[in-house]
């Protein structure tokens, strides 16, 4: 049976201050201290009990940090500081669509329970872009989420840095 | 997801299908609730006084949809 709010359409647009906050990612990664209130936060948690998983990787001008706890993996990696935090942010910038961000269709199906959940979370200021996502491959297949290409990068990114900051090949779940 | 507090109606959108209103808070467009008709259209008063007079709401999201809203 064919659900007939799914063929309604959504916003093709943003608010004019969200607007700003592309201008301001754009700025940001022209000149480093132009937009000193722009950061990039990605935390990803979920899982049973005693199988947890909980990451966090935060990016400003004013330095990179991120950490991981993974009791299913064993891996407990405590919370690390980039040392050329500048490189890294603007690595994380470059992946940021805020449009494509902003524009994108909030996720209308359930997450199953111990999904594990990510949250994309830009801001500059007062303004703020807020993607949830389902992060562990599996339960995103079983569940029929797909990721957002737009989105996909920037996580990949953010991972990659954050396996380079702890020294380790991957902190994927 | 579940409650989202003091919170502010950024901009609201709808088109000529029925009961399809969207506003945007906290960072995302939320879909208000369209189930019903009346619900739709009584989140889109509450929505717009909100964002007229920059009152603070409190929504709960649920499933995609705005389910529940306060405006203080």
């Amino acid at each position: 049976m064919t659900n007939d709010n799914d063929r309604k359409l959504s916003p093709s647009g943003i608010p004019v201050a969200v607007e700003e906050l592309a201008t301001k990612v754009h700025r940001a990664i022209q000149e480093l201290d132009a937009e000193q209130d722009v950061i990039v936060r990605m935390t990803v948690s979920g899982g049973v009990e005693g199988e947890r998983y909980d990451f966090h990787f935060t990016a400003s001008s004013k330095g990179v940090e991120s950490g991981l706890q993974d009791q299913f993996s064993d891996r407990d990696y405590g919370s690390r500081d980039y040392k050329a935090p500048q490189e890294a942010f603007d690595q994380v910038l470059e992946t940021v669509n805020v449009r494509e961000l902003a524009m994108a269709k909030e996720q209308e199906f359930l997450f199953p329970p111990d999904s594990l959940v990510g949250q994309l979370l830009i801001s500059g200021g007062d303004q703020v872009i807020r993607t949830v996502f389902m992060a562990d491959p599996d339960q995103a297949e079983t569940a029929g989420y797909e990721m957002p290409p737009y989105l996909e990068k920037t996580i990949d990114t953010v991972y990659d840095l954050a396996a380079k900051m702890m020294d380790v090949e991957d902190v994927r779940p | 997801m579940a409650w989202l507090r003091g919170k502010k109606v950024q901009a609201l959108w709808s088109n000529e299908q029925d009961s399809n209103v969207h506003g945007w808070i906290d960072g995302a467009w939320r879909k208000f609730e369209d189930d019903h008709d009346d619900a739709c259209t009584n989140f889109a008063i509450l929505a717009a006084h909100a964002k007229g007079d920059n009152r603070n709401v409190d929504v709960r999201v649920e499933s995609g949809r705005v389910k529940e809203m306060y405006v203080w």
